[in-house]
Protein backbone atom coordinates (compact mmCIF):
# COMPACT_ATOMS: atom_id res chain seq x y z
CA UNK A 1 0.00 0.00 0.00
CA UNK A 2 0.69 3.70 -0.74
CA UNK A 3 0.56 6.07 2.12
CA UNK A 4 -0.18 9.67 1.25
CA UNK A 5 0.56 12.38 3.80
CA UNK A 6 -1.35 15.45 3.45
CA UNK A 7 -0.30 18.69 4.95
CA UNK A 8 -2.34 19.72 8.58
CA UNK A 9 -2.25 22.31 11.01
CA UNK A 10 -3.32 21.95 14.72
CA UNK A 11 -6.68 22.63 15.74
CA UNK A 12 -7.54 22.96 19.62
CA UNK A 13 -5.53 21.95 22.48
CA UNK A 14 -2.37 19.23 21.92
CA UNK A 15 -3.47 16.98 24.17
CA UNK A 16 -6.96 16.59 22.56
CA UNK A 17 -6.15 16.78 19.22
CA UNK A 18 -3.63 13.74 20.18
CA UNK A 19 -5.87 11.72 21.79
CA UNK A 20 -7.86 12.29 18.33
CA UNK A 21 -5.31 11.94 15.86
CA UNK A 22 -2.73 9.71 17.15
CA UNK A 23 -4.13 7.51 20.71
CA UNK A 24 -7.87 6.41 19.30
CA UNK A 25 -6.26 5.93 15.90
CA UNK A 26 -3.57 3.23 17.26
CA UNK A 27 -6.53 1.58 19.64
CA UNK A 28 -8.14 0.95 16.65
CA UNK A 29 -5.95 0.13 14.08
CA UNK A 30 -3.68 -2.06 16.82
CA UNK A 31 -3.64 -5.60 15.13
CA UNK A 32 -3.19 -4.32 11.39
CA UNK A 33 -0.76 -1.85 12.44
CA UNK A 34 1.23 -4.77 14.38
CA UNK A 35 0.85 -6.90 11.25
CA UNK A 36 2.91 -4.51 9.01
CA UNK A 37 5.49 -3.86 11.57
CA UNK A 38 7.24 -6.59 12.53
CA UNK A 39 11.45 -6.06 10.92
CA UNK A 40 13.48 -4.44 12.88
CA UNK A 41 15.39 -1.02 11.77
CA UNK A 42 18.65 -1.88 11.53
CA UNK A 43 20.36 0.99 13.98
CA UNK A 44 17.52 0.22 16.45
CA UNK A 45 18.70 -3.47 16.31
CA UNK A 46 22.64 -1.76 16.51
CA UNK A 47 22.03 -0.04 19.29
CA UNK A 48 20.08 -2.96 21.25
CA UNK A 49 23.17 -5.41 20.81
CA UNK A 50 25.47 -2.91 21.96
CA UNK A 51 23.63 -2.26 25.16
CA UNK A 52 26.21 -4.21 28.02
CA UNK A 53 24.84 -7.17 29.73
CA UNK A 54 22.76 -6.20 32.86
CA UNK A 55 21.59 -2.69 31.76
CA UNK A 56 18.01 -2.43 32.49
CA UNK A 57 16.24 0.53 29.43
CA UNK A 58 12.85 2.54 28.43
CA UNK A 59 11.01 1.86 25.51
CA UNK A 60 9.11 4.89 25.16
CA UNK A 61 6.17 4.36 22.25
CA UNK A 62 6.76 0.98 21.99
CA UNK A 63 3.71 -0.11 20.28
CA UNK A 64 3.85 -3.32 19.18
CA UNK A 65 7.22 -3.87 21.62
CA UNK A 66 8.53 -5.31 18.73
CA UNK A 67 12.32 -3.70 20.20
CA UNK A 68 11.79 -5.63 23.69
CA UNK A 69 12.86 -8.83 22.58
CA UNK A 70 16.52 -7.70 21.14
CA UNK A 71 19.07 -8.67 21.20
CA UNK A 72 18.14 -11.60 20.25
CA UNK A 73 21.55 -13.14 19.90
CA UNK A 74 21.64 -13.08 23.57
CA UNK A 75 18.74 -13.16 25.24
CA UNK A 76 18.13 -12.53 28.95
CA UNK A 77 21.22 -10.28 28.67
CA UNK A 78 19.06 -6.74 29.06
CA UNK A 79 15.84 -5.92 29.81
CA UNK A 80 13.93 -3.39 27.77
CA UNK A 81 10.21 -2.24 29.70
CA UNK A 82 7.84 -0.80 26.93
CA UNK A 83 5.48 2.59 27.86
CA UNK A 84 3.25 3.21 25.29
CA UNK A 85 -0.79 5.15 25.38
CA UNK A 86 -2.21 2.61 23.33
CA UNK A 87 -3.94 -0.66 25.41
CA UNK A 88 -4.46 -2.68 22.29
CA UNK A 89 -0.94 -2.52 21.72
CA UNK A 90 0.20 -3.01 24.91
CA UNK A 91 -1.89 -6.19 24.65
CA UNK A 92 0.27 -7.07 21.96
CA UNK A 93 3.56 -5.60 23.18
CA UNK A 94 3.22 -7.61 26.37
CA UNK A 95 3.83 -11.31 23.94
CA UNK A 96 6.56 -9.63 21.78
CA UNK A 97 8.72 -12.19 21.09
CA UNK A 98 6.98 -15.23 22.39
CA UNK A 99 7.22 -16.42 25.42
CA UNK A 100 8.60 -15.34 28.48
CA UNK A 101 6.08 -12.16 28.59
CA UNK A 102 7.30 -8.39 28.30
CA UNK A 103 7.28 -5.55 31.28
CA UNK A 104 5.05 -3.29 29.46
CA UNK A 105 3.09 -0.40 31.31
CA UNK A 106 0.33 2.32 30.08
CA UNK A 107 1.78 5.57 30.44
CA UNK A 108 1.99 8.79 28.57
CA UNK A 109 5.79 10.05 27.11
CA UNK A 110 5.48 13.05 28.55
CA UNK A 111 4.61 11.26 32.25
CA UNK A 112 7.26 10.69 34.98
CA UNK A 113 6.96 7.43 36.10
CA UNK A 114 10.56 6.57 37.09
CA UNK A 115 12.94 7.39 39.71
CA UNK A 116 15.39 9.70 38.38
CA UNK A 117 17.65 8.39 36.17
CA UNK A 118 16.23 4.87 37.07
CA UNK A 119 17.16 3.37 33.58
CA UNK A 120 20.75 3.17 31.40
CA UNK A 121 19.20 3.62 28.66
CA UNK A 122 16.28 4.37 26.37
CA UNK A 123 14.69 4.50 23.03
CA UNK A 124 11.70 6.63 21.50
CA UNK A 125 11.39 5.26 17.92
CA UNK A 126 8.77 6.71 15.88
CA UNK A 127 6.93 8.38 18.78
CA UNK A 128 8.14 11.84 19.27
CA UNK A 129 6.68 12.92 16.14
CA UNK A 130 3.24 12.51 17.14
CA UNK A 131 3.16 14.91 19.50
CA UNK A 132 1.73 18.17 18.56
CA UNK A 133 3.62 20.91 19.49
CA UNK A 134 6.99 22.13 19.56
CA UNK A 135 7.04 22.49 23.40
CA UNK A 136 5.44 18.92 23.66
CA UNK A 137 8.11 17.39 21.66
CA UNK A 138 11.19 19.49 23.27
CA UNK A 139 9.33 17.73 26.59
CA UNK A 140 9.06 14.06 25.52
CA UNK A 141 13.20 14.44 24.70
CA UNK A 142 14.15 15.98 28.03
CA UNK A 143 11.92 13.13 29.57
CA UNK A 144 13.91 10.71 27.71
CA UNK A 145 17.17 12.75 29.40
CA UNK A 146 15.70 12.57 33.01
CA UNK A 147 14.85 8.76 32.47
CA UNK A 148 18.62 7.64 31.94
CA UNK A 149 21.66 7.33 34.20
CA UNK A 150 23.32 10.86 34.64
CA UNK A 151 26.61 8.98 33.99
CA UNK A 152 26.40 6.49 31.39
CA UNK A 153 22.98 6.63 29.93
CA UNK A 154 21.92 6.05 26.20
CA UNK A 155 19.52 7.50 24.10
CA UNK A 156 18.22 6.79 20.63
CA UNK A 157 15.78 8.88 18.83
CA UNK A 158 14.07 8.07 15.69
CA UNK A 159 11.60 10.39 14.14
CA UNK A 160 9.85 10.27 10.66
CA UNK A 161 11.91 13.01 8.66
CA UNK A 162 11.19 15.60 5.43
CA UNK A 163 13.80 14.11 3.42
CA UNK A 164 12.13 10.83 2.05
CA UNK A 165 13.54 8.02 0.80
CA UNK A 166 12.96 7.15 -3.35
CA UNK A 167 11.75 4.00 -1.88
CA UNK A 168 9.89 5.04 0.38
CA UNK A 169 6.03 3.69 -0.07
CA UNK A 170 5.12 7.49 1.33
CA UNK A 171 3.53 9.78 -1.72
CA UNK A 172 3.06 13.15 -1.59
CA UNK A 173 0.81 15.03 -3.76
CA UNK A 174 3.01 17.41 -5.35
CA UNK A 175 0.00 20.56 -5.74
CA UNK A 176 -1.27 19.59 -1.71
CA UNK A 177 2.44 19.27 -0.35
CA UNK A 178 5.87 18.60 -1.97
CA UNK A 179 8.07 16.60 -3.76
CA UNK A 180 11.70 15.64 -2.74
CA UNK A 181 12.77 18.10 -5.53
CA UNK A 182 11.04 20.55 -3.36
CA UNK A 183 12.72 19.97 -0.06
CA UNK A 184 14.44 23.83 -0.08
CA UNK A 185 10.84 25.30 0.23
CA UNK A 186 10.33 22.98 3.76
CA UNK A 187 10.60 25.04 6.58
CA UNK A 188 13.16 24.59 9.18
CA UNK A 189 10.48 24.15 11.50
CA UNK A 190 9.22 20.75 9.70
CA UNK A 191 6.18 19.85 8.72
CA UNK A 192 2.32 18.73 10.35
CA UNK A 193 0.89 16.22 8.07
CA UNK A 194 -2.21 13.26 8.12
CA UNK A 195 -1.15 10.27 7.27
CA UNK A 196 -4.81 7.88 6.67
CA UNK A 197 -4.69 4.90 7.52
CA UNK A 198 -7.67 2.93 5.22
CA UNK A 199 -9.47 0.32 6.67
CA UNK A 200 -12.62 -1.97 6.27
CA UNK A 201 -15.37 -2.26 8.83
CA UNK A 202 -17.36 -4.96 9.43
CA UNK A 203 -20.78 -4.94 10.92
CA UNK A 204 -19.99 -5.71 14.23
CA UNK A 205 -17.65 -2.04 14.13
CA UNK A 206 -14.12 -3.83 14.54
CA UNK A 207 -12.00 -2.75 12.12
CA UNK A 208 -10.39 -5.19 9.97
CA UNK A 209 -8.01 -5.66 7.29
CA UNK A 210 -7.51 -3.09 4.51
CA UNK A 211 -10.04 -3.24 1.46
CA UNK A 212 -9.41 -5.53 -1.33
CA UNK A 213 -12.81 -4.54 -3.23
CA UNK A 214 -14.49 -1.08 -3.80
CA UNK A 215 -17.58 -3.28 -2.36
CA UNK A 216 -16.41 -2.84 1.27
CA UNK A 217 -16.83 -0.03 3.42
CA UNK A 218 -14.11 2.25 4.12
CA UNK A 219 -13.13 4.04 6.97
CA UNK A 220 -10.01 6.55 6.80
CA UNK A 221 -8.39 7.29 9.99
CA UNK A 222 -5.99 9.88 9.94
CA UNK A 223 -2.76 10.02 11.76
CA UNK A 224 -0.87 12.87 12.92
CA UNK A 225 3.05 13.26 12.30
CA UNK A 226 5.36 15.95 12.78
CA UNK A 227 7.81 15.47 9.82
CA UNK A 228 11.07 16.63 11.06
CA UNK A 229 13.43 18.53 9.45
CA UNK A 230 16.98 18.42 9.01
CA UNK A 231 18.60 19.81 12.33
CA UNK A 232 15.45 19.92 13.65
CA UNK A 233 15.80 16.45 16.28
CA UNK A 234 19.63 17.74 17.05
CA UNK A 235 18.36 21.20 17.77
CA UNK A 236 15.72 20.36 20.14
CA UNK A 237 17.82 17.75 22.08
CA UNK A 238 20.13 20.63 22.71
CA UNK A 239 17.68 22.91 23.58
CA UNK A 240 16.17 19.95 26.18
CA UNK A 241 19.72 19.57 27.60
CA UNK A 242 19.86 23.61 28.19
CA UNK A 243 16.29 23.09 30.47
CA UNK A 244 18.20 20.15 32.21
CA UNK A 245 21.48 22.55 32.96
CA UNK A 246 23.56 20.20 30.74
CA UNK A 247 26.43 21.24 28.99
CA UNK A 248 26.27 20.46 25.38
CA UNK A 249 29.48 18.54 24.05
CA UNK A 250 31.54 15.40 24.32
CA UNK A 251 32.63 14.73 27.78
CA UNK A 252 36.57 15.52 27.12
CA UNK A 253 35.49 19.44 25.66
CA UNK A 254 35.03 19.98 29.83
CA UNK A 255 37.55 19.80 32.72
CA UNK A 256 35.69 21.01 35.66
CA UNK A 257 34.59 18.73 38.63
CA UNK A 258 30.86 18.07 38.88
CA UNK A 259 29.77 19.06 35.57
CA UNK A 260 26.98 16.96 33.72
CA UNK A 261 26.59 17.00 30.49
CA UNK A 262 25.05 15.46 27.27
CA UNK A 263 26.75 14.28 23.90
CA UNK A 264 25.15 14.30 20.66
CA UNK A 265 27.25 10.53 19.79
CA UNK A 266 25.49 10.17 16.32
CA UNK A 267 23.16 12.10 14.56
CA UNK A 268 21.82 10.79 10.47
CA UNK A 269 19.42 9.88 8.05
CA UNK A 270 17.98 5.88 7.62
CA UNK A 271 15.19 5.32 5.26
CA UNK A 272 12.97 8.38 5.61
CA UNK A 273 14.12 8.97 9.38
CA UNK A 274 16.10 11.17 11.70
CA UNK A 275 17.55 9.30 14.02
CA UNK A 276 19.80 11.06 16.86
CA UNK A 277 22.15 9.29 19.31
CA UNK A 278 22.53 11.06 22.98
CA UNK A 279 25.19 9.80 25.28
CA UNK A 280 24.46 11.24 29.37
CA UNK A 281 28.05 12.39 31.31
CA UNK A 282 29.32 13.21 34.55
CA UNK A 283 32.59 14.62 35.79
CA UNK B 1 3.13 -7.94 32.65
CA UNK B 2 5.20 -6.54 35.06
CA UNK B 3 7.87 -8.40 37.21
CA UNK B 4 9.20 -6.68 40.57
CA UNK B 5 12.23 -5.39 38.80
CA UNK B 6 9.99 -3.05 36.49
CA UNK B 7 8.30 -2.52 40.00
CA UNK B 8 11.54 -1.45 41.44
CA UNK B 9 11.96 1.24 38.93
CA UNK B 10 8.71 3.07 39.33
CA UNK B 11 8.03 6.19 41.39
CA UNK B 12 4.97 8.49 42.46
CA UNK B 13 5.44 12.05 40.51
CA UNK B 14 1.67 13.12 40.26
CA UNK B 15 0.86 16.83 41.41
CA UNK B 16 2.73 17.94 44.46
CA UNK B 17 4.39 14.20 45.31
CA UNK B 18 8.00 14.50 45.83
CA UNK B 19 8.87 12.75 48.68
CA UNK B 20 8.29 9.25 49.98
CA UNK B 21 6.99 8.17 46.63
CA UNK B 22 8.96 5.13 46.64
CA UNK B 23 8.18 1.94 46.36
CA UNK B 24 4.56 1.50 45.44
CA UNK B 25 2.60 -0.78 47.78
CA UNK B 26 1.34 -3.42 46.28
CA UNK B 27 -2.39 -3.96 46.61
CA UNK B 28 -4.64 -7.13 45.92
CA UNK B 29 -1.90 -8.23 44.00
CA UNK B 30 -2.11 -11.33 41.97
CA UNK B 31 0.79 -13.33 41.07
CA UNK B 32 2.01 -15.68 37.65
CA UNK B 33 5.33 -17.55 37.79
CA UNK B 34 6.74 -17.87 34.17
CA UNK B 35 9.88 -20.05 33.64
CA UNK B 36 12.50 -18.43 32.42
CA UNK B 37 16.30 -19.23 31.96
CA UNK B 38 18.53 -17.67 34.02
CA UNK B 39 21.29 -15.35 33.13
CA UNK B 40 23.69 -15.08 36.04
CA UNK B 41 25.90 -12.12 34.38
CA UNK B 42 22.59 -10.16 33.88
CA UNK B 43 21.54 -10.88 37.18
CA UNK B 44 25.05 -9.70 38.38
CA UNK B 45 25.38 -6.75 37.10
CA UNK B 46 21.76 -5.51 36.61
CA UNK B 47 21.63 -5.94 40.48
CA UNK B 48 22.97 -2.80 41.90
CA UNK B 49 20.61 -0.66 39.76
CA UNK B 50 17.84 -2.04 42.22
CA UNK B 51 16.83 -0.98 45.71
CA UNK B 52 17.29 -3.62 47.86
CA UNK B 53 14.88 -2.98 50.34
CA UNK B 54 12.41 -2.17 48.16
CA UNK B 55 12.73 -5.18 46.34
CA UNK B 56 12.63 -7.51 49.40
CA UNK B 57 9.37 -5.54 51.03
CA UNK B 58 7.77 -5.93 47.29
CA UNK B 59 8.75 -9.76 47.40
CA UNK B 60 7.14 -10.27 50.47
CA UNK B 61 4.03 -8.79 49.95
CA UNK B 62 3.61 -11.23 46.61
CA UNK B 63 4.46 -14.17 49.05
CA UNK B 64 7.55 -14.73 48.29
CA UNK B 65 10.46 -14.77 51.36
CA UNK B 66 13.47 -15.92 49.99
CA UNK B 67 15.07 -12.84 50.15
CA UNK B 68 17.76 -11.53 53.16
CA UNK B 69 16.26 -8.14 54.48
CA UNK B 70 20.28 -7.36 54.27
CA UNK B 71 22.21 -7.29 50.99
CA UNK B 72 24.17 -9.92 51.70
CA UNK B 73 28.23 -9.02 50.12
CA UNK B 74 28.76 -12.02 48.22
CA UNK B 75 27.15 -13.05 45.30
CA UNK B 76 27.07 -16.44 45.61
CA UNK B 77 25.30 -18.52 42.80
CA UNK B 78 22.02 -19.54 45.15
CA UNK B 79 21.13 -15.49 45.36
CA UNK B 80 21.64 -15.43 41.78
CA UNK B 81 19.42 -18.04 41.40
CA UNK B 82 17.08 -16.66 44.13
CA UNK B 83 17.04 -13.19 42.28
CA UNK B 84 16.85 -15.03 39.00
CA UNK B 85 13.19 -16.59 39.87
CA UNK B 86 12.34 -13.36 42.09
CA UNK B 87 12.94 -10.98 39.20
CA UNK B 88 12.41 -12.65 36.00
CA UNK B 89 10.75 -16.43 36.03
CA UNK B 90 7.36 -17.71 36.01
CA UNK B 91 6.91 -21.91 36.80
CA UNK B 92 3.55 -23.88 36.95
CA UNK B 93 2.59 -23.81 40.71
CA UNK B 94 -0.19 -24.56 41.98
CA UNK B 95 -2.40 -22.88 44.21
CA UNK B 96 -2.11 -26.13 46.63
CA UNK B 97 1.79 -26.04 46.65
CA UNK B 98 1.48 -22.13 47.60
CA UNK B 99 -0.49 -23.17 50.90
CA UNK B 100 0.90 -26.17 52.02
CA UNK B 101 2.28 -24.85 55.24
CA UNK B 102 5.31 -27.20 56.82
CA UNK B 103 7.08 -24.53 58.25
CA UNK B 104 3.91 -21.99 59.50
CA UNK B 105 5.29 -18.78 58.05
CA UNK B 106 2.73 -16.03 59.00
CA UNK B 107 2.41 -13.89 55.71
CA UNK B 108 3.68 -10.34 56.46
CA UNK B 109 1.77 -7.80 54.65
CA UNK B 110 -1.62 -6.94 56.25
CA UNK B 111 -2.58 -5.07 52.59
CA UNK B 112 -3.28 -8.27 50.74
CA UNK B 113 -6.61 -9.21 50.88
CA UNK B 114 -7.88 -12.56 50.09
CA UNK B 115 -9.65 -12.35 46.85
CA UNK B 116 -12.15 -14.87 45.61
CA UNK B 117 -12.06 -15.04 42.04
CA UNK B 118 -12.24 -18.09 39.96
CA UNK B 119 -8.60 -19.58 38.42
CA UNK B 120 -8.30 -18.18 34.92
CA UNK B 121 -7.85 -20.55 32.07
CA UNK B 122 -4.93 -21.32 30.51
CA UNK B 123 -2.57 -20.41 27.67
CA UNK B 124 0.67 -21.24 26.60
CA UNK B 125 1.73 -17.92 27.65
CA UNK B 126 -0.13 -17.96 30.92
CA UNK B 127 -0.06 -20.11 33.55
CA UNK B 128 -2.81 -20.15 36.00
CA UNK B 129 -3.07 -17.17 38.13
CA UNK B 130 -2.00 -17.55 41.55
CA UNK B 131 -3.84 -15.79 44.44
CA UNK B 132 -2.13 -14.22 47.24
CA UNK B 133 -3.79 -14.79 50.28
CA UNK B 134 -3.78 -13.11 53.50
CA UNK B 135 -2.79 -16.03 55.55
CA UNK B 136 -0.55 -18.53 56.22
CA UNK B 137 2.14 -19.23 53.45
CA UNK B 138 5.35 -21.45 53.24
CA UNK B 139 8.21 -20.46 51.59
CA UNK B 140 7.76 -22.42 47.83
CA UNK B 141 10.03 -26.03 47.34
CA UNK B 142 11.94 -23.88 45.04
CA UNK B 143 12.25 -20.22 46.04
CA UNK B 144 10.88 -18.21 43.10
CA UNK B 145 13.02 -15.24 41.81
CA UNK B 146 11.81 -11.79 41.65
CA UNK B 147 12.22 -11.89 37.52
CA UNK B 148 9.86 -14.99 37.75
CA UNK B 149 7.49 -13.23 39.38
CA UNK B 150 4.70 -11.62 37.49
CA UNK B 151 2.15 -9.10 39.20
CA UNK B 152 -1.41 -9.60 36.88
CA UNK B 153 -3.78 -7.77 38.90
CA UNK B 154 -4.19 -5.31 41.83
CA UNK B 155 -3.04 -2.41 42.28
CA UNK B 156 0.28 -0.25 43.22
CA UNK B 157 -0.09 2.16 45.77
CA UNK B 158 1.64 5.63 46.19
CA UNK B 159 2.70 5.28 50.06
CA UNK B 160 2.90 9.44 50.33
CA UNK B 161 0.08 10.69 47.95
CA UNK B 162 -2.05 7.21 48.04
CA UNK B 163 -2.50 7.28 44.70
CA UNK B 164 -3.81 4.36 42.83
CA UNK B 165 -1.98 2.85 39.99
CA UNK B 166 -4.27 -0.21 38.48
CA UNK B 167 -2.76 -3.67 37.14
CA UNK B 168 -5.25 -5.00 35.25
CA UNK B 169 -4.22 -8.02 32.66
CA UNK B 170 -0.77 -7.32 33.15
CA UNK B 171 -0.69 -3.95 32.62
CA UNK B 172 -0.39 -1.62 35.19
CA UNK B 173 -2.17 2.27 34.56
CA UNK B 174 0.44 4.68 35.04
CA UNK B 175 -1.85 7.49 33.11
CA UNK B 176 -2.69 10.28 35.72
CA UNK B 177 -5.93 12.87 34.64
CA UNK B 178 -4.40 15.68 33.77
CA UNK B 179 -5.73 17.97 37.21
CA UNK B 180 -3.21 14.93 38.60
CA UNK B 181 0.06 16.06 36.65
CA UNK B 182 2.63 17.19 38.20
Amino acid sequence: MVKIAVPTSIQGRPQEYEEAHVHNVYDRIADHFSSTRYKPWPIVAQFLSDIPTGWIGLDSGTGNGKYLPIPTERPGSIFTIGLDRSHNLLELAKCAGGSPTRDVLRGDVLGDYWRLGAFDYALSIATVHHLASPKRRKQAIERLIQSVSSTHGRILIYVWATKQDELSRTSFPKKACWSNEDETRISPAGQDVFVPWVTQTSTDGSVTVEPETSKSMYMVLNRYYHMFSEGELSRMAEEAAKELDLKIGSPDEFSERGVKGLHISEEGWERSNYYLLLTRWEK
Amino acid sequence: MVRLITHNLLACHAKGCTTNNFPLAFRDAQVEIQEQDINPEFVRNMLPRLEWKALVDAARQVGDESLPAEQPEMMDDELVQKLHRVLMEVRNLTLSSLLASPNGHDYPSTSLRTRDTPRTNTTSLSTPCIHVLSMHLSPLPHPRTFLQIHITEGAMICPNCEHVYPISNGIPNMLLAENEIG
